[in-house]
């Protein structure tokens, strides 16, 4: 069985950034030298946060998610075989997956290339969906 | 979508004070001793261009304009020429600067008695001793010779050139150069300046963007030209202003920001081995180089993150799909029957009904 494992107590808290661009590379990044810096935080409350990219202007805007009761995890993979045995009893041999949760985000800054992502992009929508969940099932 | 994890923190650098108890000494030829003495870091002195920048580390690109020279605010109705000029089109790192110099139409042919002449042709000290003298309170050139400078950064230039096209799509340099060379000249005619004449300094056509500056500037003789620095001494002394208020821009942040502090940068021209060396050898496999400091527009920018193994990046715009239009005209009248799915022998046969 695959599994997930968060320690909340010991994950450490990041501001987490998506960027409207595939980035090939999966793994740390020396975000504090080169992308914090670039970081401007709007004068208005309206305003974009902007941050730059390979020359690229970013606006962004932030999701809350502690505001619905949410966090988000930045999560890590690994793949093991293991051996169970199925419904005749024979043993066979999975792939089972386990995702540790390495840091844990309370905001996502959702970036667009010069114009702020749309407003209905999946991310942003991520309050609403918890919201009709809540309704159908509470 | 990719999710970058970052930890938010600010990096405070102070802004080198300006040093205002600097006096101009007189220049005198250069003796053994004064060489020897200048062999410290050759002058900690800094334009009010580049010290006035008042959040260095943000890369934002910045206009300043000296006071109206006393000469010229005594008279406001006097005639005024005014020269533009830029430094730094080429390199792919640093700030591109435009800059003005503007002084009393009789004043100009002193400027030449002091020494602004071709900027090519100036050595670095000699542009910034100059520099120095127009900023001298006691100095002749300060109460003759007003100027202004738009430092535009690098972040700026790359993010108008890499505009996406869900925006505005891309803001061509020769386009920033002309906005931002209008926006200067509105600038000192707003002050009360009565400017009579305008030389440029350009690079691209000249009869165009003379033209261009003719019908937004009525009244006022423009003469846009190749090499105008070596020919009209006003514009001369706006080259001087920028190509100082460039070099020590760049010296500012090669000193204050941690990624850059003790690197040689070189000129910043692609063709300079310091450049090209520092470029290749300090490439971020995500990042690539400071966010403001690089030109990532610039092919050469484009070809060394290739080329040093940084991490691919696809852009939106890459993966956008475009509008093929109708395309050629002649597909319409070719025959689709071979491309159809269906097997017409499978219903009937070819014999029985004729097409």
């Amino acid at each position: 069985m695959s599994s997930i494992q968060v320690d909340a107590s010991n994950t450490q808290e990041i501001t987490a950034s998506l960027v409207p661009m595939h980035i090939q590379y999966t793994g740390s990044a020396k975000t504090q030298d080169y992308f914090a810096p670039s970081k401007i935080r709007p004068d208005t409350t309206d305003g974009n946060h902007v941050a730059y990219f390979r020359g690229c202007k970013l606006l962004g805007n932030p999701i809350d998610l502690s505001s619905s009761q949410l966090k988000g995890y930045v999560i890590n993979k690994s793949e093991h075989l293991a051996r169970s045995e199925d419904e005749d009893g024979q043993e066979v041999i999975t792939t089972v997956s386990n995702y540790t949760a390495e840091v844990s985000f309370k905001e996502l800054m959702v970036y667009g290339h010069d114009v702020p992502a749309e407003s209905d992009n999946q991310w942003s929508l991520i309050p609403e969906y918890c919201k009709i969940n809540s309704i159908l099932h509470d | 979508m990719t999710v970058e994890a970052i930890e938010d923190d600010k990096i405070s650098i102070k802004v080198a004070e300006k040093e205002e108890e600097e006096v101009y000494e007189e220049i005198q030829p250069p003796t053994k001793r004064r060489r020897l003495e200048s062999e410290e870091p050759l002058d900690s002195w800094k334009p009010p261009s580049v010290t006035t920048i008042t959040n260095p580390t943000q890369f934002t690109t910045t206009t300043y304009h000296s006071q109206i020279p006393s000469l010229i605010a005594s008279d406001l109705k006097a005639e005024v020429t005014l020269g533009v000029d830029e430094a730094g089109r080429g390199p792919v790192l640093g700030p591109m600067v435009y800059g003005i110099a503007y002084c009393l139409k009789e004043y100009q042919p002193k400027l030449k008695e002091y020494g602004f002449a071709d900027s090519k042709v100036l050595k670095d000290e000699k542009r910034q001793s100059l520099f120095k003298q127009m900023e001298d309170l006691s100095h002749e050139l300060y109460e003759n010779v007003g100027w202004a400078t738009t430092t535009m950064t690098a972040k700026d230039i790359s993010s108008g050139m890499l505009q996406s096209t869900a925006g505005t799509g891309a803001y061509n340099l020769n386009e920033q150069a002309h906005d931002t060379t209008i926006e200067l000249i509105k600038q000192v005619l707003a002050k009360g300046v009565n400017v009579t004449e305008v030389f440029v300094d350009t690079v691209g056509p000249p009869i165009t963007y003379q033209n261009k500056l003719k019908s937004l500037f009525p009244g006022i003789d423009i003469v846009v030209t190749k090499k105008a620095d070596s020919i009209y001494p006003i514009v001369s002394t706006a080259s001087v202003v920028a190509k100082v208020t460039r070099d020590l821009n760049i010296q500012y942040y090669n000193e204050s920001l941690p990624i850059l502090q003790n690197h040689a940068l070189g000129s910043g021209y692609p063709s300079d081995p310091n450049t090209s060396k520092w470029l290749n050898s300090n490439v971020d496999p995500v990042f690539g180089w400071c966010f403001g400091f690089i030109r990532y527009s610039w092919q050469t920018a484009k070809d060394s993150l290739v080329k040093n193994n940084a991490v691919e990046v696809i852009y939106e715009d890459q993966v956008k799909k475009r509008d093929n239009g109708y395309q050629d005209v002649g597909d319409m009248f070719e025959s689709k029957t071979d491309k159809s799915k269906i097997n017409r022998s499978y219903y009937t046969s070819t014999e029985s009904v004729s097409l």
